[in-house]
């Protein structure tokens, strides 16, 4: 072969090979971030592909009805929709789960602090989120009703959980 | 060696400069309040890039980690202790790493730990492992006895036995209110089919044992003895949704919780709001209701008594006692899940605009 021959072969490899790794480590879209902002609660979270974020804006009090102590964001997992991660800030003091469910220590990518109740049997788990960060109190509820779909998407749960994003409104 | 004798001696100073060892901090449940004593201000200990604020560079390694105190004797649950953890940079400096090292406890029902304090949780021993850059280093804790937290309240409330509160109600009226309200607190109740709570983010489990009230909205608010009597209610176990919330068939909101202790027809917070401006319900303290200042309701605060409340539109929760030497309120609230014992500090009520108020 000749030289100019090898050249060109070599620049045909080295292209190869970059369109392969672009290929393989092209960002890909992993989803979208929800963002929620009222006049008392700020937060962001990221909503996974094949799942849907649905806004859950407060009541407010009346004279004849008690106002929704929490506001937040429900992600929903598409198709299968009463299977739900809710991301919420509630007036009210959190109060933990019983004592019997499985703890975890939980910090989030910002590194707020918080303990994952771990609800296997009822498909649930629920983040409680250092109580003084912000006007208000934090958390958020996995709460599934079909049991594989809860087994299979636990990575995703995790990943949201940690996404959850903080601030000062 | 005298080299590295001196550069010990600064690591010990700098410890004592940092420390604030020996602060001990009154009986408190984690709760907001300890959590703010716990973690210290938000923009200070969280993703200072959220709040807008600079960046803080810490090093990845240090030449030694410091405790200002290997040894901590607490004498009850609900005492916290402050340790200092001080690292030796490499170039000579040092840096307190409280809240960037690893705390942990090999027995949480003893102590918790975490961003440098301490808080007991019950009698034992524990040991305490701080961790930064790969160096350990371990602190003792013993805790001497386990106290129940609420009897020290009524301890504290039964030396104000005699004094006269300016505001609302007498003093056996505001017995009774705080014994309706620690009845929702503290009543346990154990179903006998599972029951979904507030929004179906939980499910209070068949024959597992629960304290205290659990939240609703419905119409079917109780009290203690008529929750006690619904739960022979043939649709007790029935689901039920309310402007398309499950919850609860039987329960209080906390205005329905307030009400109950205060012995008023179901009110909502927003009619205790403008009971407050229309006189229906005395101020505690004295602030603008329209537009009240964070600085007059913290004044305000003071003067709150067993009994009375605070409100704002969306919550309310009942005072249990006014600890007004360090400026928090022990407090019956009824909250999703359950009504549970609360404490509030004077500062996260203010900057919430709580306002102080009761019963006339």
């Amino acid at each position: 072969m000749s030289l100019t021959g090898k050249r060109v072969l070599f620049t045909a490899v080295a292209v190869a090979l970059i369109a392969i790794l672009v290929v393989v480590f092209y960002p890909r879209d992993k989803g979208e971030t929800a963002k929620f902002t009222t006049k008392e609660s700020k937060f962001e979270v990221n909503v996974p592909e094949d799942w849907k974020a649905v806004e859950q804006p407060r009541v407010a009090a009346t004279a004849d009805r008690e106002a929704t102590p929490d506001e937040g964001v429900e992600l929903r997992l598409k198709g299968s929709e009463q299977n739900k991660v809710y991301v919420f800030n509630q007036y009210s003091t959190l109060s933990p789960p019983e004592e019997t469910l499985e703890k975890e220590a939980f910090t989030t990518a910002q590194g707020i602090k918080g303990t994952l109740y771990k609800d296997a049997a009822n498909h649930t788990w629920q983040l409680i989120l250092d109580q003084s960060i912000a006007p208000g109190f934090y958390g958020a509820t996995v709460r599934f009703e079909d049991a594989d779909l809860f087994e299979k998407n636990q990575d995703t749960f995790r990943d949201i959980l940690k996404s959850i994003k903080i601030f000062k409104p | 060696m005298k080299k590295r004798w001196g550069s010990m001696l600064s690591v010990v100073l700098v410890a004592a400069l940092f420390s604030t060892s020996g602060q001990v901090l009154a009986a408190d449940p984690v709760t907001k309040s300890s959590a703010e004593e716990l973690f210290g201000s938000s923009s200070r200990d969280y993703n200072t890039e959220a709040y807008g604020l600079p960046e803080i560079t810490v090093p990845e390694k240090i030449n030694s980690l410091v405790l200002s105190q290997k040894e901590v004797a607490l004498e009850h649950n609900g005492e916290s202790v402050f340790v200092d953890a001080v690292g030796e940079l490499a170039e000579g400096s040092f840096i307190n790493l409280g809240q960037k090292a690893v705390w942990s406890s090999d027995n949480t029902d003893v102590v918790f730990a975490d961003a440098g304090r301490l808080l007991a949780i019950g009698a034992g021993k524990a040991t305490v492992t701080v961790e930064y850059g790969g160096i350990k280093e371990v602190i003792e804790v013993s805790v001497a006895k386990t106290l129940d937290l609420q009897k020290e309240v009524e301890t504290l409330e039964a030396t104000k036995v005699g004094t006269i509160s300016p505001f609302g109600f007498s003093a056996s009226d505001r017995t009774t209110v705080v014994d309706k309200a620690k009845g929702m607190v503290n009543m346990t109740w154990t179903p006998t089919k599972d029951v979904r709570g507030w929004k179906n983010n939980t499910t209070f489990k068949a024959n597992t044992k629960y304290t205290g009230m659990p939240y609703s909205q419905t119409e079917n608010q109780k009290d203690k003895d008529g929750f006690t009597k619904a739960m022979s209610a043939t649709d007790f176990y029935t689901n039920y949704t309310r402007f398309d919330i499950i919850m609860p068939r039987y329960g209080n909101d906390c205005s329905g919780f307030v009400s109950f202790a205060w012995g008023i027809s179901r009110q909502t917070t927003s009619g205790f709001v403008s009971g407050i401006q229309d006189g229906t319900y005395a101020k505690v303290g004295t602030y603008n209701s329209s537009t009240p200042t964070k600085a007059d309701l913290k004044a305000a605060y003071k003067k709150l008594a067993a009994g009375d409340a605070v409100v704002k539109s969306g919550h309310t929760f009942l005072i249990a006692s006014n600890d007004t030497t360090n400026s928090k309120v022990y407090a019956y609230e009824q909250t999703p899940n359950l009504a549970v014992y609360t404490t509030w500090t004077y500062e996260s009520m203010g900057s919430d605009g709580y306002m102080p108020y009761t019963k006339k």
